[in-house]
């Protein structure tokens, strides 16, 4: 008999076909989405400090005399919905282990919601700022337009994975106690959630500053 | 369960315990193989042909098809190369335009960096990968084969600008205010971006694929503290990927749209500034040269142990030094920018931090050549290509630390001393180990031998051609001679210097050149690779030259640092040879095991052949050629299809469908 030291190999000698009655652990595409939102943030990172970069690099005022500073209402709603979806999705992910569908399918429906909404009052919010400062105006313009236009395509894509998942549901094909699909997407949908505080705080909040 | 009854051979520094003769298959595999071979033959066979060519998700040949693609692209830009040299082997040559010339530089950096050193490495990876750890294919065997069509077809891209007159022209750095609009208009720049945007969507994925393979897919045993370190290195590299790619797409998407959509990002007239685009773009490319160098020393790492004869010395620092060259790395982008103007502190603080990180790559060094003090030292091709980068990578990681002094880098910034520099550490680096890597898994490869002598020709050409190229660049630096020149008048005295250059680079030119044909000679009429030619340590000479689809026919349980030397890892292989926890013939499968320890977690169900991925990168194509042409309303539409050929991806899943 000899001697094994990793934990694994005792386990081993004990039980050769030792497989696990369920499957235990994080899935590989629980991982693949947590490097998914490393390399995203690293992304939102690098536009979020050039933005700061070039508002410290200038001596002049900020935003600079052209443009006036960004209007909050709209910005504010469309941030606060978005934080508050993950509340519906927080539930989805709950009853998605359960047996039934129902309630994880309405909630699932709502969060895609609160993201449509956040789409829809960015677009409102752009129709506000439009005229005033521009894409090609000056580097205020193309910041605040290419930040919050990235962010509203991130969340375009996250409803489009909430709305498969929806679809999902619908066909039962998960739910009902599969719900690995539905927390790997939840994952995804808090991380938009940090996102736009992050983005609200630099692109709305810190002119204000 | 019976104990273990194999008796144990301890591994004692100084002897190596054969478990086998290095001759034919090995005793244990041919014993799995009898139980289960046939089977998973069935199971794991893919397609013939064409369509098995376009729908194949099965690593050894994705990884293949990296290594050749990723060569075919350094030939390319390798005869960029020459014509450059040519051109400057004599004062005042008319052979280039420096429009041409320009066209030329440019695109021989950012292929050599972007579209051969990188995805070479992910090549070595994943082939080996999988292999070394234990597994069965890699985590997303899908996802494979989508990165590698987007390399594919991001290289021809990128390459298709020069016979269109319309490569890149603004250096592989591509600074602002020159690479603008105004003064670089056409689309030679445009192809720059887009190419790069367009590479790094399959960088980023392979690079996640990767990782989720090494921390998930480890065979039984297994722990982080037995993990080979070349997978080391490659997992550390491919975190940095993940990290290091979002500045330079956040600057490349920057600098196309100030270029198509008036942006003013760059434009400091209008509250933009042209050194953000520096801080990004060296942001990434510090660490790139780690991304390239890493995995690089991880096969040296790999080679030195085998023909040793010995394990690697201290192998947990090496481990250690590999995580922290990779962390540090991210600290230093700022020694490539000494002469721009930047404050004081800044400058001292990157150049101590640039001084921190030759510590790590000294740690290894010592380890390399402790563990060459204490083996008996077998030089096999491989081998001098190893000891060949040891003397190399000394020599440019000298003059890199040289830089870290403020003022001497000031004075030789844009000088040749800077492209000898880099050519050491890239190609002494980085060529170099990937030579010894080729020489050294060949067999696992193809399942063919090369010829000895004919390797100590290849050898020495292509280390003495490598010389004799760069090291007359350090002193035509020292004596002015600025980069990225075109011509020069005679008289500065450069112009022996120069000669040297070129006759070097035909040489080195010869030696790679025999080097393929030694290579292509192998698989015509080499010998038939035995399972372990060299006696080597690692998981993946335990299965057959070339390996089965299907890798390991029993799934082993790993007892040691050195599997195949531990003379208990190959018997696990006979001892679960009926034990259907580790067969698995049911089904297109593997083992899942956990992070740290390696445990069984569960079975994964892998994907069945699919020409998806192919479809993918074929819209992803479309979309950035529309890109190109301004037509973004058509780049739009196939982002949409795009959209639902991934969602029709996702929807088939291996877990849902099986089968």
């Amino acid at each position: 008999m000899t001697t094994v030291t990793t934990p694994a190999g005792r386990e081993s000698q004990r039980e050769p076909a030792g497989l696990p009655e369920a499957p235990v652990g994080h899935t590989t595409g629980w991982w693949a989405m947590v490097l998914f939102i490393c390399t995203e943030s690293a992304t939102f990172a690098a536009a979020l400090a050039s933005y700061f970069y070039l508002r410290f690099i200038g001596s002049g005022p900020w935003p600079p005399v052209a443009d006036s500073r960004p209007s909050l209402l709209v910005p504010s709603v469309g941030t606060a919905v978005l934080v508050l979806g993950c509340v519906p999705m927080g539930i989805a992910v709950r009853a998605a282990r359960r047996p039934g569908r129902l309630l994880a399918w309405v909630s699932l429906v709502v969060t895609m919601l609160t993201g449509v909404a956040f789409v829809v009052l960015q677009i409102v919010d752009y129709r506000g700022e439009w005229p005033d400062s521009t894409l090609s105006k000056d580097a205020y313009g193309s910041l605040f337009y290419s930040i919050t236009g990235l962010h509203g395509l991130h969340v375009a894509v996250g409803v489009l994975m909430v709305a498969v998942l929806v679809a999902s549901t619908s066909l039962r094909r998960i739910g009902g106690g599969e719900a690995g699909p539905v927390r790997i997407v939840a994952m995804y949908w808090y991380f938009l959630a940090v996102l736009a505080l992050a983005v609200y705080g630099t692109v709305y909040i810190s002119p204000y500053l | 369960m019976p104990p273990t009854t194999q008796p144990t051979q301890p591994t004692t520094p100084d002897a190596r315990p054969r478990t086998s003769s290095l001759r034919g298959v090995l005793a244990e595999r041919a014993s799995a193989e009898a139980a289960v071979g046939e089977k998973l033959d069935e199971l794991w066979e893919e397609e013939p042909g064409l369509i098995g060519f376009i729908t194949t998700v099965n690593h050894k040949r994705i990884g293949r098809r990296y290594l050749v693609t990723a060569s075919f692209f350094f030939v390319l830009a390798g005869v960029n190369a020459l014509i450059m040299r040519t051109q400057l082997g004599s004062p005042d040559n008319k052979l280039v335009d420096p429009e041409l010339y320009n066209q030329l530089f440019s695109l021989h950096g950012t292929a050599m960096i972007f579209f051969f050193a990188t995805p070479m490495n992910s090549g070595f990876g994943n082939f080996v990968v999988p292999l070394m750890i234990g597994t069965r294919d890699m985590a997303f065997p899908r996802l494979n084969a989508l990165s590698y069509w987007i390399f594919l077809f991001s290289g021809l891209f990128m390459f298709s600008s020069l016979p269109l007159g319309l490569a890149p022209d603004g250096g592989w750095f591509a600074y602002v205010p020159l690479t603008g609009d105004k003064y670089l208009p056409g689309l030679n720049l445009d192809f720059y971006t887009l190419g790069l945007l367009f590479l790094a969507v399959s960088s980023t994925v392979g690079a996640i694929n990767l990782i989720v393979t090494i921390i998930k897919m480890r065979a039984p045993g297994m722990s982080l503290n037995r993990v080979p370190l070349f997978v080391w290195a490659i997992l550390v590299q491919s975190f940095m990927l993940v990290f290091a790619l979002p500045p330079l797409d956040t600057a490349n998407a920057m600098l196309f749209m100030d270029r198509r959509f008036g942006t003013r990002f760059f434009v400091p007239s209008d509250g933009g500034d042209a050194i953000l685009w520096q801080h990004l773009f060296w942001l990434f490319g510090h660490p790139d040269v780690y991304i390239i160098v890493l995995p690089a020393m991880g096969m040296i790492s790999s080679v030195i142990p085998t023909f040793s004869g010995r394990p690697i010395l201290a192998y947990p620092f090496v481990v250690l030094a590999t995580i922290a060259t990779g962390i540090i790395s991210f600290g230093v982008w700022v020694h490539h920018m000494f002469a721009v103007g930047l404050s004081d502190v800044s400058l001292s603080f990157f150049a101590a931090a640039t001084l921190t990180i030759s510590l790590p790559a000294g740690i290894q060094m010592f380890a390399w050549l402790g563990t060459l003090w204490r083996g008996r030292i077998v030089l096999s091709t491989a081998m001098l290509y190893a000891v060949g980068f040891l003397v190399a990578f000394t020599l440019g990681g000298v003059t890199g630390v040289m830089f870290a002094v403020v003022p001497f880098d000031q004075q030789v910034t844009d000088s040749y001393f800077v492209v000898a520099h880099f050519h050491y550490v890239l190609f002494g680096g980085a060529v170099l180990p990937i030579l010894a890597g080729l020489f050294y898994w060949w067999p696992k490869i193809t399942g063919r031998m090369t010829n000895a002598r004919a390797g100590l020709w290849s050898f020495g050409l292509v280390f003495g051609g490598f010389n004799l190229t760069f090291f007359p660049m350090h002193i035509a630096g020292l004596l002015g001679m600025p980069r990225r020149i075109y011509t020069y008048q005679p008289g500065l005295g450069w112009t022996v210097w120069n000669v040297l250059s070129t006759v070097g680079a035909f040489v080195l030119a010869a030696g790679l050149l025999l080097t393929l044909g030694l290579f292509v000679h192998s698989l015509v009429r080499g010998e038939r690779a035995p399972d372990d030619p060299w006696g080597a340590n690692t998981l993946e000479w335990a299965t057959g030259s070339p390996p089965k689809d299907y890798n390991f026919p029993v799934i082993p349980t790993v007892h040691s640092g050195n599997p195949l030397w531990d003379g208990r890892t190959l018997p696990s292989m006979v001892e679960h040879r009926h034990d259907p926890g580790r067969t698995l013939t049911e089904e297109h499968k593997t083992l899942r095991t956990s992070e740290l320890d390696s445990r069984v977690e569960a079975v994964m169900t892998m994907p069945e052949e699919t020409a998806l991925p192919l479809l993918v990168a074929v819209l992803l194509t479309s979309m950035f050629v529309a890109l190109l042409v301004s037509a973004y309303v058509a780049a739009g539409i196939i982002a949409g299809f795009m959209a639902v050929a991934v969602t029709w991806w996702l929807w088939h899943r291996p877990e849902v469908e099986p089968g």
